[in-house]
């Protein structure tokens, strides 16, 4: 366990001294802060889905930025010979994993952490539901440890860690869209599909408050992915139960930002467009 | 302390060491001595538990490498050919990582840690980013590290490498301090350092080890001859010729220089004072004669360059 805590220190450290973290941060918070902005003053009939379309770029971003916290974990560790400092240690190469993952999940949650700000904001000035907001996290943290896994094996192939980065972001986006064959193939096949996808599985979470089987959770995650590519591009729309659009009346939407709308609430039935 | 047994190593089909035994005892100091692309590097990572071996076994510090891999590497400080540091930390932050990842308590860690920064003149840096430090001072962290944990036994991989010739001697007389309550392997190709620092030396060429011993006992083992060097004012021409006319000389080759000479006799014979009388009568202008020794560099050489057609 002191091995693990000292290998996920110094790799925290290591983000936290080298501007990776922060142009990350920026990066992350800038796009997703544009989007929030955007839907929240520019877009209020849109509001309904703010929280939906919020983490769906969350989500999609993580696609993106987890590469590159994890591209150097071992890639790096390779090219400059340090591997060879941790493998003659007597540390388990376990431990050596285990410790590289917590520490790039520190650093994911890190960011993330301070996208709570959104919410908060929200709670100030309307009333949302909390209980989407809470599974939209939980799934973008379960999500999230899915890619670092993914992103920390591709950096274990290779000592370049551009190369590392860039086996991540495929393989990751191969699970994305890997979701849109199952529209397209024989039902049973395409029920395999969804289960790997993981846009798929993760609309569960973030898109719809209720719950599906559980089994769902444990794979890589619904329907946000159209979010990510505009939802006006997404043919089959209306298969996604989470890319319905609810509108609020233009007239009501001033009235809105002055009183709690009730369309933070969990989408209700008479929400269904 | 360290034995090796039979350790081979294939790269796919390439073999890098083919049936690799030796011995270090406690508290020697052993040179590891090779050209490069001998298998030194390899041999040095299977001992370390870098990796494992194709085939054979080893032990160090009395715990297998294949079974008790872990204690066995408690019990290592290894430096590898590049120094593994971490550029963006700090020197004492570095010591620090590799105390921790050693195991090491707290208290025993600052102890130790103020003990090797000292040892390895790093008290001026210990606060520097190691991404600053010249080349010679990456080589004393990575000393440093290696003797952190006080580990019985010491494999260090080329350590005066990139090293200045003041800093060569400082890491020398460093690890000759270390004899006695350390083992040291350690791997050069430069054949003086083997000679200056070490009691033993093995010599490996293309993954076997072609010669085992002290320094001494290898030079007297391979010597096919004795020679003399001479060094004379008036040199006519004639000398070459006219010397090896003399009885017991085998061979003489000309020198650098201009006037000297190499003379080379039969073994266990002294011809310095025959020698000396004939140019003195002749009145060549004898200025110098004196015994050259074979150096360990004539062995290695001897034994790690092929003849051609001998292979």
């Amino acid at each position: 366990m002191r091995n693990i805590l000292t290998i996920a220190g110094k790799e925290l450290r290591s983000y936290f001294t080298s501007p990776m973290a922060y142009v990350l941060a920026v990066f992350y918070l800038g796009i997703t802060g544009y989007i929030f902005i955007a839907i929240f003053l520019l877009m209020p009939q849109a509001q309904t889905d703010l929280v939906r379309i919020l983490f769906g770029w969350m989500m999609g971003l993580s696609v993106v930025i987890i590469p590159t916290v994890t591209m150097g974990l071992f890639a790096q560790e390779r090219a400059s010979g340090t591997m060879e400092l941790l493998m003659t240690r007597p540390v388990r190469d376990w431990e050596i994993v285990v410790g590289k993952f917590l520490a790039a999940v520190g650093l994911f949650v890190a960011v993330i952490a301070v996208t709570l700000g959104y919410p908060a904001i929200l709670e100030a000035v309307a009333d949302p539901d909390w209980a989407m907001i809470l599974t939209g996290y939980l799934g973008l943290l379960l999500a999230g440890t899915a890619f670092i896994a993914l992103g920390i094996f591709a950096s274990s192939l290779t000592a370049n860690q551009i190369a590392a980065a860039i086996i991540a972001v495929f393989v990751l986006l191969f699970f994305c869209l890997i979701g849109t064959l199952s529209y397209s193939v024989s039902h049973s096949l395409g029920d395999v599909f969804k289960h790997l996808s993981v846009l798929e599985n993760y609309g569960d979470f973030s898109g719809s408050s209720h719950y599906r089987k559980p089994t769902d959770y444990l794979g890589l995650p619904n329907s946000w992915w159209p979010l990510l590519l505009g939802e006006n591009e997404c043919p089959k729309r209306s298969q996604f139960e989470i890319s319905r659009i609810t509108t609020v009346p233009r007239a009501d939407a001033k009235q809105a930002q002055l009183r709690k709308p009730r369309c933070w609430r969990k989408p209700a039935s008479s929400a269904d467009g | 302390m360290i034995q090796a047994d039979g350790l081979t190593k294939y790269y796919a089909q390439h073999p890098a060491i083919v049936d690799v035994s030796f011995q270090v005892e406690e508290g020697e100091i052993v040179a590891f001595l090779g050209p490069n692309g001998a298998g030194k590097t390899t041999t040095m990572r299977i001992l370390t538990g870098y990796m494992p071996a194709t085939f054979g076994n080893a032990r160090v510090a009395g715990f297998n490498l294949a079974e008790e891999s872990l204690q066995a590497r408690r019990n290592i400080g290894y430096m590898p050919e590049t120094v593994p540091l971490y550029p963006d930390m700090r020197v004492h932050q570095y010591l620090g990582y590799c105390g921790r990842l050693q195991g090491m308590a707290k208290a025993k860690l600052a102890e130790r840690m103020e003990y090797v920064i000292d040892r390895c003149g790093l008290s001026e840096r210990a606060g520097s980013i190691i991404g600053t430090l010249s080349l010679g001072f990456r080589q004393r962290v990575g000393l440093a590290q290696a003797m952190l944990h006080d580990p019985p036994v010491l494999i260090l991989d080329e350590p005066t490498v990139g090293l200045d010739p003041n800093q060569i001697v400082e890491v020398r007389n460093l690890i000759k301090s270390l004899a006695g309550d350390h083992t040291v392997l350690l791997s050069t190709h430069i054949l003086p350092e083997a000679q200056m620092t070490c009691e033993r030396v093995i010599i490996i060429n293309e993954g076997e080890i072609v010669a085992e011993g002290s320094p001494q006992v290898l030079t007297a083992q391979l010597r096919q001859a004795e020679t003399l060097l001479v060094t004379i004012r008036d040199d006519d021409g004639t000398v070459v010729r006219q010397i090896k006319n003399i009885p017991e000389v085998v061979d003489v080759r000309s020198g650098a220089q201009r006037g000297s000479y190499y003379i080379e006799t039969e073994v266990g014979s002294d011809l310095r004072a025959d020698i000396s009388e004939f140019i003195v009568s002749r009145g060549w202008g004898l200025l110098e004669l004196r015994p050259v020794e074979m150096s360990l560099e004539d062995v290695f050489r001897e034994l790690t360059t092929e003849e051609k057609g001998v292979a």
